[in-house]
């Protein structure tokens, strides 16, 4: 990680602009650039700081490709990019594995239905299934009829897992239909279990979660695929960062 | 010394049954000891009027469920932890291993309107009556919402509890 603070921003600490600032941590005056490279010394992405706020994302590019305004949509409005940046913002910030989301550089792009789904939170799982959709050889299209319960469901187990042990849960069961209450119950204590890393996250626990999620959510009912019944891309986010 | 035996036998026999299993109702509680689909034994003492609150909210976006529709912060912490220790002495929150309290949240107000525990420990239940009462009184959660509210409703969130001594 590099760390470019603007000169005002040197001024302003007294030429002291890397105490406040860490891979985890930005000041809350930060005005600079961060930059992310690989372990070849290549550039991967980065961020541009105004006092503190995230104002730009930098990404690796193609020859005359727009280096700094990546969001793709027919109207492309300012309103949509300060909405993005206060999600990126506010997402990054939530901790560990969000920050291990977002640096991961093989990833493809994300879709939004519209401005209103811009959010810290919505960011969480789409950025995830792009992380799914370049591991899975194939990416995720292929699994839009068989195997759509087990691309959702590890994204939902995602977003459980990565909140702090003192953040409230959970969303994968929380509109499940005749859902028990004992096991929406069991399910909050095993995730808690994962966020303290009491337990870890095995795989034959997974799968009979998955396999409720298929009973209980209709909306993401699928016939299941089988090299999908375990969270292998979890397992390879949780692996690569340092959050467990 | 067969009989003595046999009569100790039956003694462990009915005391485990006293635990596992155990079920009563409160005035306010129905409380049970259940075993877990992924790990151990808890107790849960589910709120009477937990069913009251089930409908959940409707939002005018039909295709996106509540749950793309709603997100929530819980920045009571700090004063849920200070309900704790006036509630529960130094020496039993030590003891006592981290439990839930699984609450059921008006939307949009964010509002606690029905709490439920589960537990790793047997802990008095008049404390928890008054707990109850402490989070709903006193605790909100703050919810943000992405689209246009149709019909207010409740969904369910769970918190840490017993974990204060553990931050200190």
């Amino acid at each position: 990680m590099t760390i470019i603070p603007l000169v005002k921003y040197l001024e302003f600490t007294d030429f002291k602009a890397f105490d406040n600032n860490s891979y985890i941590v930005r000041d809350k005056q930060f005005t600079g650039r961060i930059l992310y490279h690989n372990l070849e010394g290549e550039f991967v992405n980065g961020w541009v700081y105004k006092n503190g706020e995230i104002t730009h994302f930098l990404k690796r590019v193609q020859p005359n490709e727009d280096p700094v305004i990546f969001l793709k949509s027919s109207r492309s409005l300012d309103c949509q990019k300060s909405k993005l940046n206060q999600a990126l913002s506010e997402f990054i910030h939530e901790g560990c594995m969000q920050v291990a989301l977002y640096n991961h550089s093989e990833s493809k792009g994300i879709t939004f239905a519209n401005t209103e789904s811009i959010t810290s939170a919505s960011l969480k799982e789409e950025r995830f299934h792009a992380w799914q959709d370049a591991y899975y050889e194939g990416g995720i299209a292929q699994y839009a009829k068989v195997g759509k319960v087990n691309i959702e469901f590890e994204a939902k187990v995602f977003k459980d897992i990565i909140e702090s042990p003192n953040h409230s849960c959970c969303w994968a069961f929380m509109e499940a239909n005749d859902f028990p209450e004992n096991l929406s119950t069991e399910y909050s204590l095993w995730i808690y279990d994962i966020r303290e890393s009491i337990i870890t996250l095995q795989d034959t626990d997974y799968q009979k979660w998955l396999n409720f999620f298929n009973q209980h959510n209709t909306i993401y009912y699928s016939p299941m695929q089988d090299n999908l019944s375990t969270p292998k891309v979890i397992k390879s986010l949780m692996n690569q960062s340092d959050c467990y | 010394m067969k009989k003595f035996v046999f009569a100790i036998f039956m003694l462990v026999q009915f005391l485990l049954g006293q635990i596992y299993g155990q079920k009563f109702t409160d005035r306010v509680f129905n409380v049970e000891v259940r075993e877990s689909v992924s790990s151990g034994t808890y107790i849960n003492y589910s709120d009477r009027d937990r069913d009251k609150y089930r409908t959940s909210p409707k939002f005018t976006s039909n295709e996106r469920s509540a749950r793309d529709n709603v997100n929530f912060r819980f920045n009571s912490i700090s004063k849920k932890d200070s309900i704790e220790r006036t509630l529960f002495k130094a020496e039993e929150l030590d003891t006592l291993k981290r439990g839930i309290a699984i609450c059921q949240i008006h939307i949009p107000s964010g509002k606690i309107v029905s709490v439920s525990f589960a537990l790793q420990n047997y802990v008095d239940i008049n404390k928890l009556k008054r707990f109850k009462n402490e989070i709903e009184t006193n605790l909100y959660l703050e919810v943000e919402l992405y689209g246009n509210l149709e019909k207010e409703g409740y969904l369910l969130q769970s918190f840490p509890i017993f974990v204060s001594r553990r931050r200190k």
